[in-house]
């Protein structure tokens, strides 16, 4: 993963490429366009130097609007009509009104040209620069000499629509952010903090760990934390994409930017500001949007290369058609390529498409954590699912519990020492072994010397009833490899086949078998037929035996399976189908499967949230809703058809373009709307991605 | 002059589709608390949307004369006939008459996209400004400019392209005057004629621009016709 990360802009928020603009240090903007945008609009209560800014743009545009009618009446009427000398008069004209749109509209556009050649570097702006100064150079020299043909309109309409363009680009980019910028706003400004039996009204960022916040019906909620009282449901799409509101009494966790249903409830506050949930999202998506994705490191080599060629072109045409005799065509020619060129559309052509995509993503509470990830995740071929927690509920239950000795007390007995051993486990089954003994009244032991063997089981010994075992618990092979007697397993009775199966043993033998049912979440089936009709190959990897994995993959539809894997195992599986030239992607949750979502392509990490920024993966699913995942897969598949569109765009349409110019069938005039409505078709093509469903 | 004429009548006929769509421009100018005296305001908006009209009639006139003379069209008179049919077909779906065919909502999306910064020139209406106002809403997409800009196009010639445009801004002219001094927006009922209207306009220049050529229009309509001077000197006209 690439951690080139870049400033964002101060406009519109996007990371600034190659083409960058700075007013100053302490306000860096992606280009141009974005700083005039914020100029005019971006500084509310600062009418002044926007209103300055306007009547500069509109003076510059109507004397340019002026320049262009002149220079198309001159064209097109005989000359004869009107009188040689009325046409010097009318040169004289033209070239006294577009001196002012030079200094206005072209002074930052050279300025910027300059800095760059002190740099040593050749940017669009040196385009624009020597373009819109030649076509001006070249008109001033023919109107004095009084001969020889003007290009005052291409000069002055050059800058019109580049600042056009830029304008345009700057809201298009804006429209790009906007999505993430709209998740933050979710956050109400105020929250109402209960304190000595008063309640104070005070800015939600203000509010302290701890502080119990009233929320009432409707309101949405300004911080993460815990119910302490009340009962109503909350619903999270901001959050989790899941717009059935969730049901929410004492004890239960809730988010900042949820918003509450019909009851009241005091909820005590455990991430505020920049820490909640939601302030994560947005940071990481931020965070991916800065970084370079591969296919935008390619652009940016063309584009460093695109400025010197291009000038390179322009003097070759010129010099083309001066070999030829023929110096008309020629300073035509050579300012239609250096106007026609368009660089924009191709330093644009991937940024701005992933960073819709990353922002389209979140919008559906998927976190893809950079470009590369969303690239990666358009052409995986192979989907590697965990089971427990990820194609099931993750909440087990205790189904049976069958003691070797056949009897009931006994398996009560046997039940108390396994739950002591696992109240120092993590694991979801482990908690569901505890919570059934708790269930049953039983009083558990102390643990000492806890230690977890990842997929397969774990080991402690546990004193109880004044007593000292050393309790081991997990899979049948795994402890006849601690040298157990495991023959009292076959004569248990069957298990259901979905079933997970824990056993525990002491003192040489297994004791007894504990079975846990988990069921499968409602849409998985319906996530993986749709995954496999994507053209996916999909398998599930778990530590869980063989029959339950098989029996699951059978309710969910023909998948294959990859039973009793340790962790290792997992990372093996993924490195096997790695070898086999396959692109694998790992969906599982992001803290138990961590290894092997980090071996992944593409590691998935599903259903977590409380804590996004210790979570391994590069995306991840917030809210366990499976079917984000087809979803995810369609939306980055889109993003590279987008992009595609416009590199191809971008080269196809420079190449063409400057084809034609060089040989002088393009009129400047005409370059300078068609650099325009390339960059537009980038733009709208790009953004055609926020729209994605 | 024909063309100025049409110009100029295409946009008396759209009285009430301009107040409809444009007349928000005028009564915010008036309301306004800008330097300048309001006949000065509301006459500098007028003439930047003629500048404007102007402008884009040079450009629709200068395309009618390229479609000519690079023969992409056997004859000048198919660029009118092609221009007229379009426009008649245009205006139908306006009316309707197509139920299939939606056309586009008005405020493309790259007007969307310049939306904010226009919005700035609306909130400081001084003189200056408003002469900027029209300029700018000159640029809006609408109907009626479309069309006559197409009969710009037909008279394939950059000054009489102008000559059109400029007409329209000033037939405009009195509804827009009007609602300024009259300080009243005009109501929704209005309004939908209007709608109604610019569809019936548009058909109505379709049909000059198709039978201009052929001088059929002094058969059809030979009092109107020749009073407009359109279509009666056509042979004249485009012998030149």
């Amino acid at each position: 993963m690439t951690s080139a990360t870049r400033q964002l802009c101060h406009h519109c928020g996007l990371p600034i490429g190659a083409f960058g603009y700075s007013a100053d240090d302490a306000h860096p903007f992606c280009c141009y366009g974005c700083y005039l945008a914020w100029r005019i609009v971006g500084e509310q209560g600062q009418a002044g130097p926007a209103a300055a800014i306007l009547a500069r743009f509109g003076v510059a545009g109507v004397l340019a609007m002026n320049v262009m009618m002149i220079s198309l009446l001159l064209y097109t009427d005989p000359v004869a009509s009107i009188g040689p000398q009325a046409v010097q008069a009318f040169r004289w004209g033209l070239l006294a009104l577009s001196a002012p749109v030079l200094v206005i509209l072209g002074a930052p556009i050279f300025a910027a040209a300059y800095r760059d050649s002190r740099r040593r570097r050749a940017s669009m702006d040196s385009l624009i620069a020597v373009g819109a100064i030649a076509g001006f150079g070249i008109s001033a020299a023919h109107v004095i000499a009084g001969a020889g043909r003007i290009y005052f309109d291409t000069a002055t309409m050059l800058l019109v629509l580049v600042t056009l363009g830029r304008l345009l680009e700057a809201s298009a980019k804006v429209k790009a952010a906007f999505a993430l910028r709209g998740l933050l706003e979710l956050t109400p400004p105020v929250a109402h903090v209960l304190g000595e039996g008063e309640e104070k009204e005070i800015p939600a960022e203000q509010v302290r760990i701890a502080d119990r916040v009233r929320i009432r019906p409707g309101e949405r909620l300004p911080v993460d934390g815990v119910v302490v009282a009340g009962a109503s449901t909350v619903e999270e799409s901001a959050l989790t994409g899941e717009s059935q509101p969730r049901a929410v009494a004492p004890g239960d966790r809730v988010s900042g930017a949820s918003v509450n249903g019909e009851g009241e409830i005091i909820v005590e506050a455990t991430a505020v500001g920049e820490d909640t949930l939601l302030s994560q999202i947005a940071r990481l998506v931020q965070e991916a949007q800065a970084r370079r994705a591969p296919a935008e490191r390619l652009a940016a080599r063309a584009a460093a290369v695109f400025v010197p060629v291009v000038l390179a072109l322009a003097a070759a045409s010129l010099g083309y058609w001066l070999w030829r005799g023929n110096l008309a065509r020629g300073s035509m020619s050579a300012l239609a390529v250096l106007v026609v060129a368009c660089p924009c559309a191709l330093g644009l052509a991937t940024p701005l498409a992933i960073c819709v995509g990353l922002a389209r993503a979140a919008r559906q509470a998927i976190i893809i954590r950079s470009g590369e990830a969303l690239e990666g995740l358009a052409t995986v071929s192979t989907i590697f699912f965990d089971k427990t927690g990820t194609l099931t509920e993750g909440r087990p239950a205790v189904r049976s519990i069958h003691s070797c000795d056949g009897a009931d007390a006994t398996a009560r007995e046997e039940l108390r020492w396994l739950a002591s051993l696992e109240l120092a486990s993590e694991h979801v089954m482990a908690r569901a072994i505890v919570t059934a003994a708790k269930d049953r009244g039983l009083a558990l032991g102390e643990i000492a010397d806890f230690r977890a063997f990842p997929g397969r089981g774990a080991y402690g010994r546990v004193r109880l009833n004044g007593e000292c075992r050393e309790i081991w618990a997990g899979t049948l092979d795994f402890l006849a490899a601690q040298g157990f007697d495991t023959a009292c397993a076959p004569t248990l009775p069957p298990p259901e086949l979905a079933d997970t199966l824990v056993f525990a043993a002491w003192q040489g033998r297994v004791r007894a078998r504990v079975a846990l049912a988990d069921a499968p979440r409602p849409d998985a089936a319906a996530a993986i037929r749709e995954l496999q009709q994507a053209g996916l190959a999909v398998a599930v990897l778990t530590g869980d035996r063989r029959l339950a994995a098989e029996q699951l993959a059978r309710v969910l539809g023909a998948v294959e399976v990859k039973a009793q894997c340790t962790p290792a195992d997992k990372i093996e599986c993924v490195r096997a189908e790695r070898r086999r030239g396959r692109r694998v992607a790992v969906v599982g949750d992001g803290i138990n499967d961590a290894p092997a979502l980090a071996e992944a392509d593409v590691g998935i990490a599903m259903g977590g949230g409380t804590d996004l920024a210790r979570e391994v993966g590069d995306a991840a699913i917030l809210g366990n809703r499976l079917a984000s995942l087809p979803w995810a897969l369609r939306l980055a598949r889109q993003t590279r058809r987008v992009i595609r569109q416009n590199l191809l765009w971008a080269f196809g349409y420079n190449l063409a373009a400057i084809a034609l110019a060089f040989f002088g069938y393009l009129h400047p005039l005409l370059a300078a709307a068609a650099m325009l409505v390339s960059s537009l078709f980038v733009l709208q093509n790009s953004l055609r991605l926020s729209r994605f469903a | 002059m024909s063309f100025f004429l049409i110009g100029l009548a295409a946009g008396l006929a759209a009285t009430p589709h301009c107040a409809g769509m444009c007349g928000a421009f005028p009564l915010h100018l008036a309301r306004g608390s800008g330097r300048g005296r309001p006949l000065a305001r509301h006459l500098l908006y007028l003439g930047g949307k003629t500048f404007t009209y102007a402008f884009l009639g040079a450009l629709a006139g200068l395309s009618g004369r390229f479609v000519v003379q690079s023969r992409l069209v056997a004859s000048q008179h198919l660029l009118a006939y092609a221009a007229g049919a379009a426009l008649v077909i245009f205006g139908a779906a306006m009316l309707h008459l197509f139920p299939s065919v939606r056309l586009p909502a008005p405020g493309g999306k790259a007007w969307g996209l310049l939306g904010d910064v226009y919005a700035r020139f609306l909130e400081a209406p001084s003189s200056g400004a408003g002469f900027l106002l029209g300029v700018g809403a000159g640029f809006l997409p609408c109907p009626i400019t479309l069309a006559v800009m197409a009969a710009a196009a037909a008279s394939h010639s950059v000054a009489l392209g102008m000559m059109t445009m400029a007409g329209l801004g000033i037939g405009t002219a009195p509804v827009l005057l009007g609602i300024g001094f009259s300080g009243a927006l005009v109501d929704a009922r209005v309004r939908r004629i209007g709608l109604r209207a610019a569809g019936v306009i548009v058909i109505a220049l379709g049909l000059i621009t198709l039978l201009r050529p052929s001088g059929m229009l002094c058969r059809v309509l030979p009092v109107g016709a020749s009073a407009l001077h359109v279509g009666c000197h056509a042979s004249a006209q485009a012998g030149r």
